[in-house]
């Protein structure tokens, strides 16, 4: 399993070690400076611990063995989440934190294999219809209810009930008809057709097992969430943060993470710190231990602090696109889209934008997606006299004093929609960049800053050229949720109106992995071939952290986990 | 009675000469004001860069012989953008100052004059105005208009007219008790004469001078509209956006940020240096 996958993680660098493990190959901006140390580094760390403490007048805190029970974790987010319960929102802040609170049947670790949780084993029958799981015994709730058959099939039963207005959960299940628990250790999920991802679905936490007697008398689950992981979900407060304990009792845990119990750290405090300044100079003067999203501009000085680290995980899924409007004006030519698509010089301007701590893309899956067409990158890129050949070709032939294409008095112009609350200032100086591209090859890209109701409406009445997104999924079905004509807005994100690729994309639901994999090749090179996206660059989880902050575990959905970490003292 | 009379003498501000190229205190904030003027009118006079011209080889590079104000973190030049965004900044401030000046002596003129019901109703809502800070009111007025440099000017100039009405009113109460619109009412002038030739030009004479204050205070305004996302649309350059752009690079770049923050603070400065000193004249033109 392990050899094809780090060609999937595009390992930067020589490899170290043999002993290295997986997590240690995957891009990372500090060679040299493995998060999760292999076993001989953390030896010789053990080494180098028992070392200072020989040299070091008071030694009562040197334990050179491992990991330190207690101490409060905070964590600084540059974005907010409107809603905490999983099960109703997409939201990557509420699947940050609650992975922390609600347990899932399965895991994913890292090299995308799926590991025991709540179930200790499945299986799955051979055309992909039937997933049996049979639980593991005496799991709990925190509110003390017991994990059984039965709650399992309330949380899917509730996910699929539309009155819980799910919809990202609920996109996850794809075409489920039935779950059953025949007794109190099994579950069974049916389907009429055949569903390859849901392994993969039910790996997130958006599918995470809520307590059936919490959510039975819930009013609303929007502010609180009850589930069986190794944390406690205390209090959340919108526009605030997070608190999460400890639950004491905690004695089972993930198949990936490096050990089973309850977790080392007394509490995590999630804290909402919006402005990149506030929070990077929060992580600089040690008032917190770790921030997301470090800002591009100080990402060199945080790896030169010899007290902080960065850690950079890809996102697998679909990466930072612009999404171009292929059911209406200037874009309804493909032509026009392909020239757009070639007028772009992407690597230096992603370079500028993000300082070089974010990689251009080359298609539109992240290069940690499963089936991700490496052989795309190669089939496009920047032409200017390509297009320069298809604006004449397409009748844009004339050009106006400012230097902008027109055709019949019209001049070619094209309107980016976006929520100036969700896109980021880097994202804006990136769009700069490209709006300024265009202007050389005849395009006037002009942007228009809406808040998120405006953006919502202008989509759904389908007033723009162009708009953008990505989304953290390891599996390739998440191009389904951006191409599938299912989801053209207001219904979802298909931002390009896609219509064509329907037949492909449900096809590779149910088709065997081999099928599948020639499929998404196929859809992966319609997309950029066609040029319904411009995909720019791998958006990626950047996290600061204090190097007191040890044993951090990633998911597959690069998100940071700190059920195994602990800050040394 | 002579001794108080020479207490209010002495008080009395411009007891020199009114001329203004005898007073240095006026002729400093000229200058910059005088640049402003030129940039607005042709900003080529000062930079050949272009504003939205990016170099991709130049990214946050410090001031030097190339760039003046060093460049962004796009390589655009930040001397070349605050030249060209003085003239969208100052235009906004003026054309806001405009528009709240003829609001507030329509306003001010109806809640002095027009019938008491309809007066104290104006009244009050003036003083509900003005209890409201500038900077929400004018978000107000940008949530229903949306963006846009001429939704900016609309939004400061009509968040500002209380102020200027308040003033007008107590103006246009103090003119109406005046001798010479006695005289007029006594001589039989109509009404719309009364108004229109005595009532407006005198009640306005101050308002020019606070008009010229308020200047500085309606640039200020955009560009925190700006700064806070809600003026103009990127990448056009101006005031506001520039300091905005710039704060996420304070500790790494503080040029983009700190040399058109301290291209502002001049100006504003300047402008209502320039206002006092015009107040001052006039006050002193008014003694003699």
């Amino acid at each position: 399993m392990i050899g094809p996958h780090r060609s999937q993680l595009r390992a930067e660098g020589p490899r170290r070690t043999a002993m290295t493990n997986l997590r240690d190959d995957a891009p990372h901006p500090a060679p040299g400076r493995p998060l999760r140390r292999p076993a001989i580094l953390g030896r010789l760390g053990m080494l180098a611990a028992a070392a200072v403490c020989l040299l070091g007048a008071a030694a009562r805190d040197c334990r050179a063995d491992g990991p330190v029970q207690g101490g409060t974790l905070t964590v600084g987010l540059a974005s907010d989440t409107a809603i905490i319960d999983p099960s109703i929102t997409g939201s990557s802040i509420t699947a940050l934190i609650t992975r922390h609170v609600v347990d899932s049947l399965v895991g994913q670790a890292e090299d995308k294999s799926f590991t025991p949780w709540l179930a200790e084993r499945w299986e799955v029958n051979a055309d992909n219809t039937v997933y049996t799981f049979h639980l593991r015994r005496g799991v709990t709730f925190s509110d003390g209810t017991r994990l059984d058959a039965e709650a399992v099939a309330f949380n899917i039963n509730r996910i699929l009930d539309p009155k819980t207005t799910s919809s990202y959960a609920k996109s996850l299940l794809g075409p489920l008809d039935t779950v059953a628990a025949p007794d109190p250790d099994t579950v069974v999920f049916r389907y009429k057709q055949p569903f390859v991802p849901l392994l993969q679905g039910l790996s997130l936490p958006y599918l995470g097992i809520q307590s059936p007697t919490y959510l039975r008398d819930a009013r609303s689950t929007t502010n609180t969430v009850v589930g069986s992981g190794p944390f406690i979900l205390e209090r959340y407060v919108k526009g605030s943060g997070s608190q999460l304990v400890r639950r004491k009792d905690y004695a089972w845990g993930p198949g990936f993470a490096a050990h089973t119990g309850p977790a080392y750290l007394d509490a995590i405090a999630f804290r909402y710190l919006p402005e990149a300044a506030v929070r990077l100079g929060a992580l600089t003067s040690g008032q917190i231990q770790a921030i997301d999203e470090v800002p591009p501009a100080n990402f060199r000085a945080v790896q030169a602090d010899p007290r902080l680290r960065v850690v950079t995980r890809e996102n697998p899924g679909v990466n930072w696109s612009l999404f171009l409007n292929t059911s209406r004006g200037p874009f309804a030519d493909i032509r026009v889209r392909q020239a757009f698509q070639s007028a772009i010089d992407i690597p230096p301007l992603v370079k500028v934008a993000f300082f070089g701590s974010l990689k251009p893309a080359d298609n539109i899956l992240g290069p940690a997606t499963l089936h991700y067409d490496p052989a795309v990158a190669h089939s496009w890129g920047f032409d200017p006299q390509r297009a320069a050949r298809l604006l004449d070709e397409a009748g844009w032939t004339r050009t106006d004093p400012e230097g902008i294409r027109t055709k019949a008095g019209a001049r070619l112009a094209v309107r980016f929609v976006y929520d100036v609350a969700f896109s980021g200032a880097d994202n804006l100086t990136l769009v700069q960049a490209v709006q300024y591209a265009v202007k050389k090859a005849g395009f006037d890209l002009q942007l228009d800053p809406l808040d998120a109701g405006g953006f919502t409406a202008r989509t759904a009445a389908n007033d723009y050229d162009m708009a953008s997104i990505y989304y953290v999924r390891p599996e390739p079905d998440i191009l389904r949720t951006v191409f599938h004509a299912a989801y053209i807005p207001p219904n979802g994100a298909n931002f390009s109106r896609v219509t064509a690729l329907d037949a492909a994309l449900t096809q590779a639901v149910g088709a065997p992995d081999a099928v599948r994999g020639g499929l998404y090749r196929q859809v992966q090179a319609e997309i950029i071939g066609s040029a319904y996206a411009v995909p720019l660059y791998v958006p990626a989880f950047q996290l600061g952290a204090s190097k007191r902050l040890n044993g951090i575990s990633w998911t597959a959905n690069a998100k940071p986990s700190f059920y195994d970490a602990w800050l040394a003292p | 009675m002579t001794d108080m009379l020479a207490i209010i003498d002495r008080l009395r501000p411009d007891r020199g000469s009114p001329a203004p190229w005898h007073r240095p205190g006026l002729l400093v904030p000229l200058v910059p004001v005088l640049l402003l003027a030129v940039a607005t009118a042709a900003p080529g006079l000062f930079t050949g860069l272009a504003p939205d011209a990016i170099d991709t080889d130049a990214i946050l590079a410090p001031p030097g012989p190339a760039h003046g104000f060093g460049t962004d973190q796009l390589g655009r030049d930040v001397f070349a953008r605050v030249v060209h965004g003085t003239s969208l900044s100052l235009t906004i401030g003026l054309g806001a100052t405009l528009v709240a000046c003829a609001g507030g002596v329509l306003l001010g003129l109806a809640a002095a004059l027009a019938p008491p019901v309809v007066r104290a109703i104006l009244v009050r809502l003036i003083d509900v105005f003005l209890a409201f800070p500038e900077i929400l009111l004018a978000l107000l007025v940008i949530v229903a208009l949306g963006r846009g440099p001429a939704n900016t000017l609309l939004a400061v100039g009509l968040s500002s007219i209380a102020g200027y009405a308040r003033l007008v009113r107590s103006q246009v109460l103090q003119v109406v008790r005046s001798g010479y619109v006695e005289h007029a009412v006594a001589l039989g002038e109509p009404r719309r004469t009364i108004i229109l030739r005595h009532v407006i030009p005198n009640a306005t004479r101050p308002l020019v001078v606070v008009a010229t204050i308020g200047l500085g205070h309606a640039v200020l305004t955009a560009s925190a509209l700006s700064f806070i996302g809600l003026g103009v649309v990127p990448p056009v350059a101006e005031w506001g956006a520039l300091l905005a752009d710039g704060r996420n690079y304070l500790d790494t770049a503080p040029w983009i940020s700190v040399l058109p923050a301290t291209v502002v603070a001049v100006s504003v400065i300047a402008i209502t240096i320039l206002g006092r000193g015009l107040q001052d004249l006039l006050a002193g033109s008014d003694g003699s």
